[in-house]
Order: structure tokens, then sequence, then C-alpha cells
């Protein structure tokens, strides 16, 4: 059963507040989100790409900027101080407090502490709704889930106290109708594995709606003629059969990656030098379908 | 790598996720067994099929023989490392008594904490090489460590435990009546806004583990000093896995920025699945008909723009990394599970 009502990337993505993206690391995770941002922003949407790594992340402000995405790094003891001065009216003068060696470990130890923090802060731009949609481009899968776990664990563990009550707020946000979670893999054996697992974690969780799963750097549909006439030169006839085996062998995974409660969509591998071009390219081929 | 390798015991194989680590460090391993030399392989979570060719398949103990054809002695051995049970094991070691580890393990935020901690996977990782080091019985030492899109957060594992296992921090959540300073002062007010964030429950409940850390800190920092000399020393050499693309290529300069500010020398870099070259154009004329032509031109453009594309952060690497040694390794069109395929790679890398 497919969460989804219809097939058309642009026409469930319109409709969405929040589009959570996340897989396997090296699949080209963060490509897809930027696209995903684009491909929006191309059709009058106002979007908020976020991104958060709980390693200090590689990043590239300078293309999202030429992309004309407004983009926002989460990182957790600012989004802890912001949380603190705000809601709990935490007087300004105790600003020496956050920058306290021991807080910041503790920020960094505490079990799911950074985690929820992060998540509120995509409920707090949620809530106040000044974009129409956020893309969150989430750590790879393991983190991932951690980041899912870590505010329901807080709700259900502890039965007082106001990172309690805005764990509820945050669970609510997750399972929402408007709000998505896209995955994004390689159309390979083991990424498809790891993502099948992902899904049965998170369906695990609660009531997620599954949106979209991304095959990326698929081989592209050309066509290998049937015969491979003999008179070709040999490493043109190994060219060709190689192509022809990797497209078998990436049908035979489409055939698994569609048993999923998601719906499958291909990717092509483009073959441009620049990151800007590779996700202009992405976000124009989301557009077409 | 030339012959430079001999010299090197230790084998740390590095880099962002998704680059064939894990295959590399097998391979290695499995070559260097081969070759005669007794070697364990490190890893932290191998992808299950290659963990059934290196004979993980049922594994009960951390440490595992793996059965090469043609070696009666076994050679080769295989460590899967379990973050949790080897925090475990660390804390019994620090612990200054009986009381005290098993105060610490019945805890249950402490076990929510290793799995939250970030870097815990790559402290274990470095406290298992240290101990792999002082076991003469191993020639070589494979380390395939976790995926890190940084250097820092493999180094920097086990400072940052250290610095949280520091005396001072740990005397912070104690409610020892230390004299009135503004230090104090502060904490005071970071104590109740973290009470008043998570509820007193939760606050009370971390506050003991870490009352029950106190002594330990001694054990954490002698220990981190020990594994940055170890990474520093001769004996040891790092290889950087990557592929080439703006993002990899982007990835490794930081990667290998941040180890020669750490003193850490880059002791060969490895790039993975490089498309293989194939003529641009059909040179001979045969007869093919206009549409088959067509379509096999088209494959030909295909795989050429890739390998071109390639090329071009093939060799934005090699003029990067100067005089460093440079191994390429040719994609494969299978999944690689079996040590017969292994230790073809380790040759090549080897050689």
């Amino acid at each position: 059963m497919k969460h989804l009502n219809s097939q058309s990337f642009l026409e469930d993505s319109l409709k969405r507040k929040v589009i959570f993206l996340t897989g396997k690391g090296g699949v080209g995770k963060t490509a897809v989100a930027w696209a995903t941002a684009l491909a929006l922003s191309r059709n009058k949407r106002k979007v908020r790409l976020i991104s958060w790594s709980p390693f200090e992340s590689f990043s590239e402000p300078t293309t999202l900027k030429s992309l004309g995405i407004t983009w926002h790094q989460l990182e957790a003891a600012a989004c802890f101080k912001e949380y603190a001065l705000k809601t709990l009216k935490f007087e300004k003068f105790f600003d020496a407090v956050f920058e306290n060696r021991v807080l910041k470990a503790f920020i960094e130890v505490a079990p799911g502490l950074s985690e929820t923090v992060i998540a509120g802060k995509v409920w707090d731009l949620f809530d106040r709704g000044e974009q129409d949609t956020l893309v969150v481009d989430l750590p790879a899968t393991g983190h991932a889930l951690s980041f899912f776990k870590s505010p329901m664990g807080i709700e259900k563990m502890f039965a007082t106290g106001f990172v309690h009550r805005q764990a509820g707020n945050i669970c609510d946000m997750f399972v929402d109708p408007y709000t998505r979670v896209d995955i994004v893999t390689l159309p390979e054996e083991m990424p498809l594995v790891e993502s099948g697992q992902f899904v049965e974690h998170l369906m695990g969780l609660g009531k997620f709606h599954l949106g979209f799963l991304w095959l990326n750097q698929c081989t592209p549909d050309l066509k290998v003629p049937d015969k491979i006439p003999s008179t070709l030169d040999k490493s043109i006839r190994e060219c060709l059969e190689d192509h022809r085996f990797r497209l078998e062998r990436e049908a035979k995974n489409l055939v698994e990656a569609k048993k999923m409660p998601l719906v499958v969509k291909k990717i092509p591998k483009f073959s441009s030098e620049a990151v800007k071009e590779t996700i202009e390219q992405i976000a124009a081929h989301m557009e077409e379908k | 790598m030339t012959e430079a390798w001999k010299e090197k015991r230790i084998f740390l194989v590095g880099g962002p996720g998704g680059v064939g680590k894990t295959t590399i460090a097998a391979a290695l391993g499995t070559q260097l067994a081969l070759q005669g030399y007794r070697t364990v392989v490190l890893t932290v979570d191998p992808a299950k099929r290659l963990a059934q060719a290196l004979g993980f398949e049922n594994f009960t103990n951390d440490l595992q023989p793996v059965n090469l054809k043609g070696i009666k002695e076994p050679k080769l051995f295989a460590s899967m490392l379990d973050t949790q049970r080897y925090f475990d094991k660390v804390i019994s070691r620090f612990a200054n008594s009986e009381t005290q580890r098993d105060k610490i393990l019945n805890n249950r935020l402490y076990r929510i904490m290793v799995e939250s901690l970030g870097g815990s996977h790559e402290y274990a990782a470095m406290e298992r090489l240290l101990e792999f080091t002082k076991d003469n019985s191993f020639d070589k030492i494979v380390v395939d460590t976790p995926p890190s899109q940084n250097a820092l957060d493999l180094l920097n594992a086990p400072q940052k435990l250290a610095d949280f296992m520091d005396n001072s921090v740990l005397r912070w959540f104690q409610s020892s009546n230390t004299p009135f300073s503004l230090f104090r002062q502060g904490t005071k007010m970071a104590m109740k806004l973290l009470e008043k964030l998570f509820g007193s429950d939760f606050f009370r409940a971390l506050a003991q583990v870490m009352d029950d850390l106190e002594g330990m800190h001694t054990g954490f920092r002698d220990r981190n000093l020990e594994v940055i000399q170890l990474l520093k020393s001769k004996a040891t050499g790092f290889f950087l896995v990557s592929y080439p693309s703006e993002v990899r290529f982007n990835e490794s300069s930081d990667f290998s920025r941040v180890l020669k500010e750490k003193g850490i020398p880059l002791a060969g870099v490895i790039l993975n699945r490089l498309e293989k070259k194939f003529p641009k154009e059909i040179t001979k004329t045969s007869d093919l008909s206009e549409e088959s032509r067509e379509q096999i031109q088209k494959i030909l453009d295909y795989r050429y723009s890739l390998a071109t594309q390639q090329q071009y952060w093939l060799s934005r690497f090699e003029t990067s990394i100067g005089k460093t040694p440079l191994k390429c390794l040719e994609k494969r069109s299978e999944e690689i599970h079996d040590l017969e395929t292994l230790s073809q790679i380790g040759e090549i890398l080897l050689s």
C-alpha cells in the first residue's frame, strides 16, 4: 500500500508544508533535497531549505545562493539557546551560561537533546508558517532515525518539563497530513536493503506519511541493440554489454524497490561536472513527470 | 603505494560514507594476510554480504579467523566492533571499584548516552585499535574507520570524550558545596535552566550518572594522549578513500588539510569506482542500420562523458595531493562479496 494518492511529484509536493529527506551516506541525498527545494521554488512556492548534520558538515552556501534558495543550517547549541531564551523567558543577562563549556558538553551528550532541539526549531518554523514549504535535509538514515525517535522518546520517558510539552508538538508535526518523508537511494542492492530497514523502523515509530523513493544515479534508459553486431570493435562490444548488464541489474532492483510503500521515481545519473548544474538537471527531471 | 606500506603496521582506511571503505579495508587485510602477515581487520559496520565473505555470518566472538585458500595457519582475523559492549568494557577498566562499575552499567541513562553520544563509534574504534597495537601477535592492523564527513569527527572523538570526563565538568553536576564564585553562580543558573527544561526526574537521573563517573577522568585523558601519539607515529598510515567528483574532492581536501594540521601524514589516496574508458566513436564501418548506429553512439557518448568528468576530478586530485601515492580502482559491475575478488583488489592496492 502506497501512502500517496498522487504519483506526480509536483502535484503532491505543492500541497505539503514539510518534506523530510533522508538516505544512506553517499547516495546524493543532499543533491536531491536541494533539487526538491529548487523545483518547488520554480513553481512559485516560498521554500525554506533546512540542513542539519550532527557532524561539522560540509556545506555549499554559495551554490544555494546562486540558485536563489533560502537556507538555514541548524546547530544544536544555537537552537538550544534560542529556545531557552524565548520559551522560558530566560533572561539575556545569563548569556554567559550558554557559553559555559560545561553546558556545551551537556548538550552534546544528553540523550536525544540535540535531535530534539533541532526538531523543535523545525516545528517552530512550521508553526510560524512564514514559508509555504520546509524542505528538511536530514542526516544519513541511522541518525535520521534518532532524529524522529528522540522527541518521541522524550515525550514518553519524562512526564514533566517544557521539553516534554514541546515534544508532543514535534511528534504531531511528524505525522501531520501535510508532512511527507522521502527517501533517497541507489538502484543497488545494499542501499535498497538499508532503505527497506529504515522504512520498517520508521513505520514502527508512528504513522508517518511516506512519499517518494528516489532511485538516484540510474543508468539512463539508452537501448542496447538486441543483437550486438560481432563486426564491432571488441571494446565497443564490451561497453554495450556492460551497459546492458547495468540496465538489467537496475531493472531487477527496481522490482524490489517497488515493494516498498513509497512511490518509486528514477533520477538518471547526470554527467555534468559542477554540483549546481546537477541540481538544476535533477530539479528539471522532477518537474517533468 | 610503492614499498612504503611495508614499514607500516597500522592501516587506517578513512573517508566519507558510501565510497567503499569497508570493501577496501577488507581487500587490504586479505592481501596482507596472503603475503604472510598475521593481520586483523577491524570494522564497525560491514555490509552484510561483505561480512559473509569475511566469515561474520554467525559471529559470536568479536575476533574471528577467516579461512584463506591454500593457507593452513590462520593469518587473517576480522573483528567487528560492538560499540555498546565495548563501552561497558572501557567503563569496567577505568572504574575504581566494582560498586562504581555496576552503578554505571545499570543506569538506564548511561545506555542511552552511549547510543546517542556523538563520536561514540569513533571513540570505541580508537580504543580497540590501541588494544590491538599492544597485542604483539599481529603484524598488521587494518582499521575500517566509521564514516565521517570530516576528519575532525574521527580524530577528535577521544578528545571530546576526555573533555567530557574532565574532572571539572563532572564536579559541576555534583551537589558538593564549593565556595561561592562567579562560575558557581552561572552554573546554578544553568542547572536551573536544565531542570526547567527537562523536569526534575530526568535531570536527577542524569546527575546520578555524572556523579558515578567521578574519578574516571584520568583514565580517559591518558588514553586520549596515547591515541594521538599512535596516530602520529611512523608505523601508522592513513589511507583516504574517495571518488572523483566535485563533492568528494572538496570533502577530501578538507579531510587531508585537517590531518596535516594534526600532524598526521597521509600515506595514500585511493580513488574508487572509476569508469572504464571506451572508444568515443564507432570507427569500423560495419553494416549497421542507421537506427542501431544512433543507439550505440548515444551509449558511447554517455559513457564517454562519465569517464571524462571523472578524469577531470582525477586530475584535480593528482595536482592537489602532490607526492602522496594515488591508486585508482575501476568500477566493478557486480557487488563484491568473495575473498578472491577482495585479494585481487588488495593486490592492486599494494602493488
